[in-house]
């Protein structure tokens, strides 16, 4: 021991070690995403329609006109579809299968009415029935609960419970649902600052040393996506500004892939600024 | 005493007297060279500690503050505006917290349309909104999943599907959030019961007593739980300041958290916000104790599922679909009760 050379080596390895320490790069922050931005718009839990509840009116040439201020002077047949001049933007949205006669819900003779079935007429606020006409199951599922949107309270001892009518989510005259733009998906932790390579559809860092790196599994394939599909449809999503700072500095990290704790840093100053 | 030690030493210890005439400048040297060098290494190991933020560390307070449980109305008074303080030190906002106690004769029960759902992640992010996750990094209570269609198998789910719009033709959609379960594997495996279930089903963490193991989130088959791995991230604008202990108050980094059915929503009767956003009316919660409440009427008359059944987790998350026709042997019109009619 005493002669031993190799003790001599235990000081020096110990300062290279504390010197490898010193100098290593540090994980000061872990690598994160950019941040999402939902508008509060997006996320509105109010009712999709206001639908029109009596008394009736419509906006003519500046006046207030109720139903039938017009249609007890104007008489139209029966059978006429869509000829008039007013509503015509009913006339376009029309599209509600082959029931699409006005008569078919609507009163021929009191305009500010719907009929049933057996000639009885209701408000509009009763439009509920005049959809069970034909939608018998939806209706009684919407009696059950199993249909429809409940909004408020569960409890009706602590608040109000507020059952949402038909026409409160589907226009009458064209039911279906219209397509939705859906919100951004995920791209959580380590799911960053992963851009394709160019031309192949692979992503940077997925394949390290020829074997598929385990952090990069799922990878990110929406977040370049995100970018595209957000600047493509800016009506509806007013993020493009921050999706493209997102892709700008994404191809900037590219390089340093391997080195995954240094880039981390840079995220986090880039996040100050 | 000093005389007895001289006198009994020089027997005893002249073996290591012995070896100590032997430091000679060799050794010194050399055995000076290990202990600067080791005196180095330590340093430098321990150099992190300089960059420590001293707010990072608990207040006294804090850190003998006791389990949920075991809190008196008192302490617990001191924690809530402990907590409060906080949140307005960090977020200028003076938030409302309080200690939201489940309601006697109620156990909540969701349940999910699975034939009306189109995938529009609006319930994802009102959650976030609403429950104070963290941004960035992103964390999430609800996932969507979307499958092909005629097949029900979570491993075919990809929940970072982007179609320009939804519902995909070829698709339906599946969103996952925690399902409560009745027999939780997330609550057996929690070393300090951290976790626990409540009267009302819900599932709640004690974010103050979480050491941020993650043997929960390993243990729950719906990947239902999150963890903070870094300090989350709330904009100051965008804080709700509606909070409760154990739902939504801004937590610590290192902790698991995750869906708890807007706690300090629905145990004040109202809905959660999954619920109120979903703009199909999909998702249903109610009180499965009242026969009369919605969620029950679902259970007792449409087809329902239960993700990983086998798993044996009785969750009180129900997925359901439409009953177009009456089933056999039903009278086409016999259930339609009509105090429905509102």
């Amino acid at each position: 021991m005493k002669d031993n050379p190799v003790a001599w080596l235990v000081g020096p390895i110990l300062m290279l070690l504390g010197l490898v320490l010193l100098l290593s790069p540090r994980l000061r922050s872990l690598p994160v995403s950019e941040q999402v931005v939902v508008e509060a718009s997006q996320i509105d839990p109010a009712p999709l329609r206001q639908p029109l509840r009596p008394p009736l009116a419509i906006r003519v040439a500046g006046y207030q006109k109720g139903c039938m201020d017009c249609h007890a002077l104007f008489k139209s047949g029966s059978k006429t579809p869509f000829t008039m001049f007013q509503h015509r933007e009913i006339q376009r949205a029309m599209d509600h299968g082959i029931n699409r006669r006005c008569y078919n819900c609507h009163d021929l003779a009191r305009r500010d009415q719907l009929a049933l079935d057996d000639g009885s007429l209701v408000g509009f606020d009763q439009a509920v029935l005049v959809c069970a006409k034909c939608h018998g199951t939806t209706y009684r599922d919407w009696q059950r609960g199993s249909h429809g949107k409940t909004m408020g309270y569960w409890n009706e001892s602590l608040g109000k419970r507020d059952r949402l009518t038909c026409i409160q989510c589907h226009d009458p005259h064209a039911p279906a649902f219209n397509p939705f733009k859906p919100l951004p998906g995920p791209h959580t932790l380590r799911m960053d600052t992963i851009p394709r390579l160019p031309g192949s559809g692979h992503l940077q860092g997925e394949h390290v040393h020829g074997k598929k790196n385990p952090l990069r599994m799922r990878g990110s394939p929406n977040l370049s996506h995100v970018g595209h599909s957000s600047r493509s449809t800016s009506a509806t999503v007013p993020e493009p500004l921050d999706s493209e700072k997102t892709e700008s500095k994404k191809s900037e990290p590219a390089e340093a892939e391997p080195a995954k704790m240094e880039s981390g840093g840079e995220s986090q100053e880039v996040s100050h600024e | 005493m000093s005389d007895v030690r001289e006198k009994s030493t020089p027997e005893k210890q002249s073996p290591v007297e012995g070896s100590a005439t032997e430091v000679d400048r060799r050794n010194f040297l050399r055995e000076g060279l290990a202990v600067t060098g080791g005196a180095i290494a330590v340093a430098a190991a321990l150099s992190p500690l300089t960059e420590l933020d001293p707010d990072d560390l608990p207040t006294v307070e804090e850190f003998l503050q006791k389990h949920y449980k075991e809190m008196s109305p008192t302490e617990m008074e001191a924690a809530l505006s402990r907590i409060a303080q906080k949140v307005e030190d960090r977020f200028d906002v003076k938030p409302t917290v309080e200690d939201v106690k489940p309601l006697d004769g109620v156990e909540f029960v969701y349940a999910l349309n699975l034939s009306r759902c189109i995938g529009c992640r609006k319930c994802v992010h009102a959650c976030v909104a609403e429950n104070n996750q963290s941004r960035a990094p992103e964390i999430q209570y609800i996932r969507v999943l979307e499958m092909p269609r005629g097949t029900l198998d979570p491993e075919q789910g990809d929940h970072y599907y982007d179609h320009p719009t939804v519902p995909d033709a070829n698709h339906f959609y599946m969103p996952v959030q925690c399902h409560q379960c009745k027999n939780p594997p997330c609550v057996k495996v929690c070393p300090v019961e951290a976790t626990w279930q409540e009267e009302d089903g819900i599932v709640v963490v004690d974010y103050d007593w979480c050491i941020g193991c993650r043997y929960c989130e390993a243990a729950c088959p719906y990947w239902a739980r999150r963890f903070n791995f870094a300090e989350p991230e709330i904009p100051k604008d965008q804080l709700n300041p509606d909070m409760a202990y154990l739902s939504n108050r801004p937590r610590p980094k290192g902790v698991v958290e995750k869906c708890h059915f807007c706690l300090h929503r629905t145990r004040q009767g109202r809905m959660p916000a999954c619920l109120e956003v979903c703009p199909t009316g999909s998702r249903k919660f109610g009180n499965v104790l009242d026969p009369e409440s919605e969620v029950s009427q679902i259970l007792k008359t449409n087809r329902i599922f239960v993700l990983k059944e086998e798993a044996g987790t009785l969750p009180r998350f129900f997925y359901y679909f439409d009953e177009r026709y009456p089933r056999a042997g039903e009278e086409p019109d016999g259930a339609i009760r009509e105090e429905g009619k509102a």
